[in-house]
């Protein structure tokens, strides 16, 4: 049964992926985007890992991919233009794309990930513990970083509004 | 599992008779009688209804998105029965035992703007497009102010699971979190609003306004597609008077400590609770009229969130100074 | 206005909303009564439903109440004063003479004009009440029957005539008999004709001017 929903979960998030390559039209690559994370969260879900797929549902598939598809929507189809993403470039995308993925498969397959030894049933207890004790600079950096971000974006907004 | 189970049958049922409640209650408001005619006091107007909604024809105008199009309706229904999973009915049946808990349930049910999008895109229609631009607008904006007074609740009871957080209030009336830490009735209020804003229910129902939208992400649709957005409607409703109930008033526990306890009587308190709160969002939706979009913006981005941070705040010096 | 200001005129206004709503949906418990016009607290209804399930239950009415047309026909000299001074011709009467009086009505006029189509087309009738005014015998009057709903417009054309297709030619043939016999016995005075003609509405009505005096 588990290993069944796991192959289904892969399936899910393989299709996903495929129409986002394969379509030409934009706002169906969102949506098949929203897919290919939400199959995520459930491999997440599989192996455990319950806060990082409710994560990854409410920041990516509930926050960033409709924000995507938000941002498409308002650009092009109130100009009245059709959303077809064309295919440029295809030489050097390829060889980008072709060394990104080398890189990346060399470190994965290189890399030793270490298991952490926490209790499941009480995970997020845990990684809040952990993000306040060991991992407080960083926690505290990004807060800083996203603080500046929502500082800098609301005075982008007012000078918008002066004009 | 049974819980699911439970709440699909449970939210068909509910769904039939609270929308003859709704125009019972709004008939009242008005000084009018509402349904009289189908069954006594026209009590089976809401099954007619139901009959004519599902012989009518499932219509796709030429120029839709075809798959989007079919798509949305059962996007956002799944959306937002899925939170339904780990909502508790009694001390014995819980929800799923993830210990995300309230956290899942806003994650997942925010989702069903992307359904919504996805109906007013497909429906190439630019009434449906801009329901759906509000929509998202307005359930993203007010997503802010709902999980920070969720947060609060879950700063004082310490857990995020909601069987958890209801056994943690099942001492009467005194134990449940609203009457024993009163610094939650502001988060209650913020809480309510943006649930009402979150269901998009009057006097937060811009994308669908029918007045000037005619229906918004919906006007395209028919029958038992235009159904199921009704149902996503009612069980957002639904879902979100339950999860107030399990955060403030208790969930399955009864108000007097000893009296009526029992699987049977904790799912009567809850559903109980669930139904009042219901019917204040009904006595809302037929007392204040709609808001415009500045005005939607301006309150949860210029009153309501600034108000939950500052309440969060309280309510953490309230759980080390009060409770420890 | 300022922030707290807001908030607080907000809150206040919400408050003062929802307790009037709420105020509202307890008074249904109460029904309005069944009260004519007539009745000295008419007006103040806002306690309670408001509600009439017409076709279960009605408001009375007057019964002087001026809704539909009636007229009884036995009582009609038909002499067209109705159709006349109807402003939206609603009203079509087809006169057969008779050679003598026939007939009294109930106030002692004597009926010498058989009615061979008295219609009243109530989906044209504007209820001025006009045709009611001059009526010599009070024959047609407004009654306080309303509600004459029909399926087809064509039923609203309300006829009075009793008159049968059969009664009808006997009538026109015996007047035009009555009529040849007169003409044989005083050849030289066809003066009926032009009565009959008198009978017939003018085919256009005088139209009103209204003077407008010029500017200097």
């Amino acid at each position: 049964m588990g290993i069944f929903i796991q192959i289904l979960l892969v399936l899910l998030t393989l299709l996903g992926v495929g129409i986002i390559v394969y379509t030409r039209n934009i706002v169906h690559a969102a949506y098949a985007l929203c897919l290919a994370l939400v199959g995520i969260a459930g491999i997440y879900v599989i192996l455990m890992s319950e806060l990082l797929a409710v994560v990854q549902i409410m920041l990516y598939a509930g926050g960033v991919v409709i924000l995507l598809a938000f941002g498409v929507m308002m650009t092009n189809r109130l100009r009245g233009d059709k959303v077809i993403s064309g295919s440029n470039n295809a030489l050097i995308g390829a060889i980008i794309s072709l060394s990104l993925f080398s890189a990346l498969a060399y470190l994965i397959s290189n890399a030793n990930f270490r298991t952490a030894n926490i209790d499941h049933n009480d995970q997020i207890r845990e990684i809040g513990i952990s993000f306040l004790t060991e991992h407080i600079v960083a926690f505290e950096l990004i807060a800083f970083v996203l603080l500046v971000a929502l500082v800098g974006a609301a005075y982008l907004a007012k000078m918008a509004g002066d004009e | 599992m049974i819980s699911f189970v439970f709440y699909l049958a449970f939210l068909l049922i509910f769904v039939v008779f609270a929308v003859y409640a709704e125009r019972k209650t709004a008939a009242f408001i008005q000084n009018r009688l509402g349904p009289m005619e189908v069954g006594p006091k026209g009590i089976l107007q809401t099954i007619a209804d139901l009959l004519k909604m599902l012989q009518k024809e499932d219509i796709r105008a030429d120029a839709v998105d075809l798959i989007p199009f079919l798509v949305a309706p059962f996007i956002v229904f799944a959306a937002v029965f899925t939170g339904y999973s780990v909502l508790p009915i009694n001390e014995v049946v819980g929800g799923s035992g993830i210990s995300a808990g309230v956290f899942f349930l806003l994650a997942v049910v925010s989702l069903d703007v992307l359904g919504i999008l996805m109906a007013g895109w497909a429906s190439n229609n630019k009434y449906s497009l801009y329901g759906a631009m509000r929509s998202v607008a307005q359930i993203v904006s007010y997503e802010v102010p709902l999980g920070i007074s969720v947060l609060c609740v879950v700063i004082i009871s310490g857990t995020l699971d909601l069987s958890q957080m209801s056994a943690n209030q099942s001492h009467g009336l005194l134990s449940w979190h609203i009457v024993n830490h009163p610094v939650l009735i502001i988060p209650f209020i913020i809480f309510f609003i943006a649930s009402l804003a979150e269901s998009n229910r009057t006097p937060f129902d811009l994308p669908e306004s029918e007045s000037e939208l005619i229906g918004g992400y919906s006007t395209e649709y028919s029958g038992f597609r235009w159904g199921m957005f009704m149902l996503a409607e009612y069980g957002m409703m639904l879902l979100l008077s339950i999860l107030g109930a399990v955060m403030f008033f208790g969930g399955w526990s009864s108000p007097i400590d000893d009296f009526g306890t029992g699987p049977i009587w904790g799912s009567i308190w809850l559903l109980s609770k669930a139904l009042i709160l219901i019917f204040v969002q009904m006595w809302v939706r037929w007392t204040l009229p709609r808001l415009r979009v500045d005005q939607l913006m301006s309150l949860s981005w210029k009153y309501l969130t600034p108000l939950s941070i500052v309440m969060l705040f309280i309510c953490a010096l309230w759980k080390l100074w009060i409770i420890s | 206005m300022s922030y707290f200001g807001n908030i607080s005129v907000a809150a206040k206004t919400t408050w003062k909303g929802m307790l009037l709503s709420i105020r509202y949906f307890f008074q249904a418990r109460k029904r309005r009564k069944k009260e004519w016009i007539g009745e000295d607290n008419y007006f103040n209804k806002a306690n309670g439903t408001f509600t009439v399930q017409y076709p279960h239950e009605q408001i009375p009415i007057p019964d002087h109440g001026r809704y539909q047309l009636h007229n009884e026909i036995d009582d009609c000299i038909v002499c067209d004063k109705c159709a006349k001074i109807c402003p939206v011709d609603c009203i079509d009467i087809e006169p057969v003479r008779s050679p003598e009086v026939f007939g009294q009505t109930s106030d002692g006029t004597p009926l010498r004009i058989h009615a061979a189509k008295f219609d009243i087309d109530m989906s044209k009738c504007c209820f001025c009440g006009l045709c009611t005014v001059v009526c010599p015998t009070e024959c047609l009057t407004m009654t306080k029957e309303f509600d004459f709903t029909t399926t087809d417009i064509l039923d609203h054309n309300f006829s009075f005539s009793k008159m049968t297709e059969t009664e009808i030619a006997e009538k026109k043939q015996e007047f035009e008999e009555y009529q040849e016999a007169k003409l044989k016995a005083k050849p030289e005075l066809p003066a009926i004709k032009k009565e009959v003609d008198v009978m017939k509405k003018p085919t256009s009505k005088p139209v009103f001017k209204p003077r407008i005096p010029k500017k200097k």
